[in-house]
């Protein structure tokens, strides 16, 4: 005897559900897998961005080649300055030349020894020069600057990650007690950030440990202390899957 | 109740294109060190057997290598406070004055006649905070070299700290030009010890040594015309390579097994490849420009360039079979001499700025970032080389008031002027490490 048509028409009317049903909690578990699948491993010898804050100024013509970025000269000398005119905060001139400019502008004539034994072997008089001459040069940078900028360019997003870098930077404290001289020639450790809408910094893995646990250590405790603010709008899905940060010692 | 079978296809729909846009590239950025600072070390006076000038000057020279390389701080022996008379082995070390004077590393050394009458040097390197010898290692020179072992010694303590070897007992090539005569000369890393390996009356260019150091390949104007020469340090013959005229500026591959080099003819010039020996060339630009300066890669599978067909010189990158180029640089209107890091990971070059003055630059071969190493340091540096170990570069530049030669750190922190004077100094080489 045949089956009846209505029969078998409601049997397939049941299965419907079913497979529709399946299919859902299919693409549920496929788009909540992507989220949250790892990216590939970090690249320790990936050339990373360096997040820097573009200073508020005029834009450097993008056919020009790079000029190096110099440290804020350290504020006039007191007495004979005619207009007093704020400077930028000032550096002390030891750091400025530890930050290892290069060696000096050369005047014309005579020739300049080599000093290879202590420092940049920069004299007194070199330093001044190479200081009235910072203090003539265009500082570039953006009309949407940053008033505290220091940087002349920046790539895009490069903000936010500025801010990050900066607020993990004054958590960051290594002991000298904790690696060795020759380590730290050497040692890195890769992170993945996850942040939150919010700012909070949600969670975090070690993507690829150091070999010095005590190191290590001090990176996780830096990211533990650190509050960030919320990243901007439109980039938030961004941060939330994570950014990749080498410490170095 | 019957559902459409497109609200099925919808769903899937959705979860690939959810997918696809849930996989953005994960940006990264350093913390910790982004510029690299030196680490202090202090070499004390080395002690010599009854010969205090040798082990002087051995100490110096060690002293002058480690603050050339740009990863030391080394520190002013005229403030340590440790006792002169100190022994070299640890229990004789008070680690607490060199500590107070801010030293990390230590190295110190005994020097005296080898076995064979040459000299050894004992080199003992240690932790200055944790108090401890880290290393100890018998370096050997020749008699009468004491510069050598001075080299060999600061070669093994960047090979500690580093992981890779030294470059101080490698050599520079370059050309000077005084009164008339060309001459090809060599000296150390250091500038010293400069000795004339060969003296022409007429043009010499664009010195490269050979992979394996035994030989220098040289453009000469013997013939009248710019041809490839090759001389032999150990002969120290003078021959050409090739016939082929008007040919110049020719690079070995990494491996040693093919040159590539420029022909100049009229307006035009191309670049050529062709063995070792100096045959089988040919050629693999085809542009009515100047195309010429090649480089190789380190793999040897790609070759940069310089080309002005688009206008202005700048920097290509083809295949080494002279297919696919592409163009490079695109800040700056004259861009030229390009070298290829033995890293890979940068590419140096001469470039004019917007002020008309010419440095040098580096250039990712992968991102096109240019970063810059010179500025403000004379109104020409140029014609850079790498380091062996792409650690370090040596250029030309006016910066003393006549040409001379710059070494460097790679990124410009770090340089020193290694030799100048007795004339113009130009097209500086590096060679290689021999182990």
């Amino acid at each position: 005897m045949a089956i009846p048509v209505t029969t078998a028409l409601g049997r397939r009317d049941r299965l419907w559900p079913a497979a529709l049903a399946s299919a859902a909690v299919h693409a549920a578990l496929i788009v909540w897998a992507l989220l949250h699948l790892p990216a590939p491993a970090i690249d320790l010898e990936q050339k990373p961005i360096v997040a820097k804050l573009v200073r508020l100024g005029e834009k450097r013509p993008e056919q020009y080649l790079p000029r190096r970025e110099v440290a804020p000269p350290p504020p006039a000398p007191a007495a004979p300055a005619p207009v007093a005119t704020p400077g930028p905060a000032p550096a002390p001139a030891a750091p400025a030349v530890a930050v290892a400019v290069p060696t000096p502008h050369p005047k014309p004539a005579p020739p300049k020894a080599a000093a290879p034994v202590r420092g940049t072997g920069n004299t007194l008089a070199s330093v001044m020069s190479k200081v009235q001459k910072q203090v003539k040069e265009e500082q570039w940078g953006s009309p949407d600057g940053d008033p505290a900028g220091d940087s002349e360019t920046a790539e895009e997003g490069d903000r936010y990650l500025a801010v990050v870098k900066r607020a993990i930077e004054s958590n960051y404290q290594v002991f000298s007690t904790t690696v060795s001289d020759r380590e730290r020639m050497y040692l890195k450790t890769a992170v993945v950030l996850y942040i939150d809408p919010d700012g909070r910094l949600s969670r975090w893995h070690i993507e690829t440990p150091s070999g010095n646990g005590g190191f290590d250590a001090a990176v996780e405790r830096a990211l533990r202390s650190t509050r960030v603010p919320p990243p901007p709008d439109g980039q938030k899905d961004l941060y939330r899957r994570g950014i990749a940060i080498v410490f170095t010692p | 109740m019957t559902l459409p079978r497109s609200a099925l296809i919808a769903a899937l729909a959705t979860a690939a294109s959810v997918a696809s846009a849930a996989a953005p590239e994960r940006p990264t950025i350093t913390i910790g060190s982004p510029n690299f600072q030196p680490l202090p070390i202090a070499v004390a006076p080395f002690q010599g057997d009854g010969d205090v000038r040798t082990a002087t000057e051995i100490t110096d020279v060690v002293r002058s290598d480690l603050a050339l390389s740009g990863l030391f701080d080394v520190l002013d022996p005229r403030g340590f406070l440790a006792d002169p008379a100190e022994g070299y082995a640890a229990p004789a070390i008070r680690f607490a004055r060199w500590s107070d004077v801010g030293a990390e590393g230590l190295a110190k050394a005994r020097v005296r006649a080898g076995a064979d009458g040459g000299l050894s040097a004992e080199l003992h390197l240690y932790e200055v905070r944790a108090g401890r010898e880290v290393l100890a290692k018998n370096v050997q020179a020749p008699a009468g070299d004491p510069r050598a072992a001075g080299h060999r010694i600061a070669d093994e303590i960047v090979r500690y700290y580093t992981h890779e070897p030294g470059v101080f007992s490698t050599k520079l090539v370059a050309i000077r030009k005084a009164r008339g005569q060309w001459d090809l000369v060599m000296v150390d890393v250091d500038g010293r010890n400069p000795r004339v390996l060969l003296s022409e009356r007429t043009i010499l260019l664009a010195p490269v040594f050979r992979p394996d150091g035994g030989a220098v390949l040289v453009t000469s104007y013997r013939s009248g015309r710019p041809e490839l020469w090759l001389f032999t340090l150990a002969d120290r013959s003078f021959r050409r390579l090739a016939a082929i005229p008007q040919a110049m500026g020719g690079v070995y591959s990494p491996d040693g097994k093919q040159i590539a080099f420029t022909i100049m003819q009229g307006a035009n010039s191309d670049v050529w490849v062709m063995n070792a020996d100096g045959s089988g060339a040919r050629r693999l630009t085809r542009e009515p420009s100047l195309d010429l300066s090649p480089t190789w890669s380190p793999d040897g599978k790609r070759i940069a360039f310089v080309s002005d067909r688009a206008g202005t010189p700048q920097i290509y990158v083809m295949s080494a079979d002279g297919s696919n180029p592409r163009r490079l640089t695109f800040q700056g209107n004259y861009n030229q001499t390009p070298v290829w890091s033995p890293r890979g990971d940068q590419i140096a070059f001469t470039a004019r700025d917007e002020r008309k003055v010419f440095d040098v630059f580096v250039i990712s071969p992968e991102t096109g970032r240019i970063d810059r190493i010179t500025q403000d340091q004379g109104r020409t540096n140029e014609e850079p080389a790498w380091a062996p170990n792409g650690r370090m570069l040596v250029f030309k530049t006016d910066r003393t008031g006549s040409n001379a030669l710059v070494v460097s750190d790679a990124k410009g922190n770090r340089q020193t002027v290694v030799a100048a004077g007795g004339g113009d100094l130009s097209a500086p080489a590096w060679g290689p490490i021999s182990e």
